[in-house]
């Protein structure tokens, strides 16, 4: 029998988190959520607290919290934030519209999704830079090559722009909480600097968070739990600004402004 | 230490104005630019596929560009049957009936279920490796690639534990004399594979035929999603007027707490 180990969950409930225990309370990684959690710790060290089973002091989830607020641009310009205005003026539910932004943010290249590449990069870069024969700017060589000459590493150069102006946002809130700058960060500016003289590039918000949260023994998939719906707010907000509007009213497009490529028209056999 | 990155100045990309495709023509009404009067689906009139064509033909041409042949046209149908009900155990098909049990909005049971649908067990995430991994090894004997490290093979392995016997069930209702080069080479592995107690899953299945039939593989995770999407609303409809409680709810005693921690009270950063 292959099934041993479905079986003993079949009917059952088994969780390492918490559970409702109807009348006596809610229990959540060993604090009791009403009387403990509640009123005593903030949202976003509970949001930690439910990714990751440990509890943040309230100077590092008001970081996290800073870096939610660094990804909620109302701009509908930014293409998860698009689908909320494209929800608002379809009348989907702001449920649905939202769940579809963040959806869309899991992504290969952009989003929240490329944390795990960028805090396996800053990691993998601490170890091999801290192997005595290895200099950074060596390691930044070999990583470029890697890329065709081009400085597409991880966590640096971005899209649309160049330089990312969250960077000193959250680094004033680091310095706020007292955080100092551990051995994957400084790594990282050093990165940056190699980066920046040769390639004009700079460190992007992925990049920065990556080596932050490093020197703090997180792992890139607890990073990505934190962080799931880390773009709704500016989701939303670009879904109220067309759910309000006549319907469609957000970017319409004319027939004549899709240009067709494909094949003449033909009669079916 | 601080960052250079304050810095900000844009690209200068040119973004495109117009969105280009070649998939749909549109011909616009006289009166009104936003409204169409004609509509042709890689060249085709759409009203004129509406009289003539099956479902799964048109869904083969919006994706492959042309209409299907006699032969692809079998074998498609067949494919979108074969996974058209993941069935009521399936966890995407739980996730469908627990959100109609739940009232949640009706236009939100299908994109949850096909959610669901896009993970690793049992679902549609590995459709895409899985063509690339077809197209690539069936250029060799499908007994060598049984020999290497089979437990890694995208769409090959078990399901609770064992190969998955009503895949292989599709599989045979699929292979005939006239089934695709990858296909057969699926197949042949699928044997070669039993001595190891592994075998092909429906994302293999899926993979293998959509690979014949000349798919591209980043359209393949989707195309399964899309196969599987009756069968996943059907379910959670069915359940849309039912009480709350003829969902699942396991009773307290059914219900175990363990943390992971000792003490479960960790702190999220490092004492030192």
């Amino acid at each position: 029998m292959n099934y041993q180990s479905w079986q003993q969950l079949r009917g059952r409930i088994k969780s390492k988190k918490g559970m409702w225990r109807i009348g006596a309370g809610v229990e959540s990684h060993g604090y009791d959520l009403i009387n403990e959690l509640v009123g005593h710790y903030s949202y976003m060290q509970v949001v930690v607290l439910n990714a990751t089973g440990r509890m943040p002091s309230k100077g590092l989830a008001d970081w996290f919290e800073a870096v939610h607020i660094c990804l909620s641009w109302p701009d509908p310009r930014i293409w998860c934030n698009r689908i909320g205005a494209l929800g608002g003026a379809s009348g989907a539910s702001v449920v649905a519209a939202t769940s579809a932004g963040i959806m869309a943010s899991d992504s290969r290249a952009y989003g929240i999704r490329p944390i795990v590449e960028g805090i396996e990069f800053i990691q993998r870069a601490r170890r091999e830079v801290s192997a005595p024969a290895l200099s950074a700017a060596e390691f930044v060589a070999r990583e470029v090559k890697k890329h065709n000459g081009k400085p597409y590493l991880m966590g640096y150069a971005r899209p649309v722009a160049k330089g990312d102006e969250r960077i000193p946002a959250l680094e004033r809130v680091a310095r706020q909480h007292h955080f100092e700058t551990g051995p994957h960060l400084r790594l990282a500016y050093e990165i940056e600097a190699l980066l920046s003289a040769q390639f004009d590039e700079s460190m992007n918000i992925n990049g920065y968070v990556s080596a932050f949260l490093s020197d703090l023994d997180f792992s890139a998939q607890e990073v990505y739990r934190i962080f799931s719906a880390v773009v709704f707010s500016g989701i939303t907000a670009c879904y109220v600004d067309t759910a309000d509007r006549e319907p469609g009213h957000f970017a319409p497009l004319q027939v004549a402004d899709i240009e067709y490529t494909g094949k003449e028209d033909r009669e079916l056999g | 230490m601080s960052s250079t990155s304050a810095n900000v100045r844009s690209r200068g990309e040119k973004f495109t104005p117009r969105i280009e495709t070649k998939i749909t023509r549109e011909i616009p009404a006289a009166h009104n630019p936003y409204l169409v009067r004609q509509s042709r689906l890689h060249g085709y009139d759409h009203l004129e596929l509406m009289r003539d064509h099956e479902l799964s033909d048109v869904i083969f041409l919006l994706f492959r560009g042309e209409l299907p042949d006699h032969h692809e046209r079998q074998l498609f149908r067949r494919l979108m049957i074969g996974l058209i009900n993941p069935g009521p155990r399936h966890p995407a098909t739980q996730a469908s009936i627990t959100a109609g049990v739940g009232k949640t909005m009706s236009v939100n049971v299908l994109p949850i279920a096909l959610s669901i649908f896009g993970g690793e067990f049992d679902g549609a995430a590995t459709v895409e490796d899985a063509m690339r991994f077809l197209r690539r090894a069936s250029r060799k004997p499908a007994r060598d690639c049984a020999e290497s490290d089979a437990t890694q093979l995208p769409g090959f392995g078990t399901l609770y534990g064992d190969p998955d016997p009503y895949a292989e069930k599709l599989l045979y209702t699929l292979v005939d004399e006239q089934a695709g080069k990858i296909l057969r080479w699926a197949a042949q592995l699928h044997e070669a594979l039993r001595s190891g107690h592994l075998g092909i899953l429906k994302s293999g299945l899926c993979a293998a035929v959509l690979a014949d039939l000349g798919f591209q593989p980043r359209q393949g995770n989707g195309l399964m999603q899309l196969m599987a999407a009756p069968g996943l609303l059907a379910h959670g409809v069915e359940f849309a007027n039912k009480p709350l409680t003829s969902m699942l709810f396991e009773p307290d005693d059914c219900y175990e707490v363990a943390y992971a921690c000792t003490p479960a009270r960790q702190s999220a950063e490092p004492t030192s």
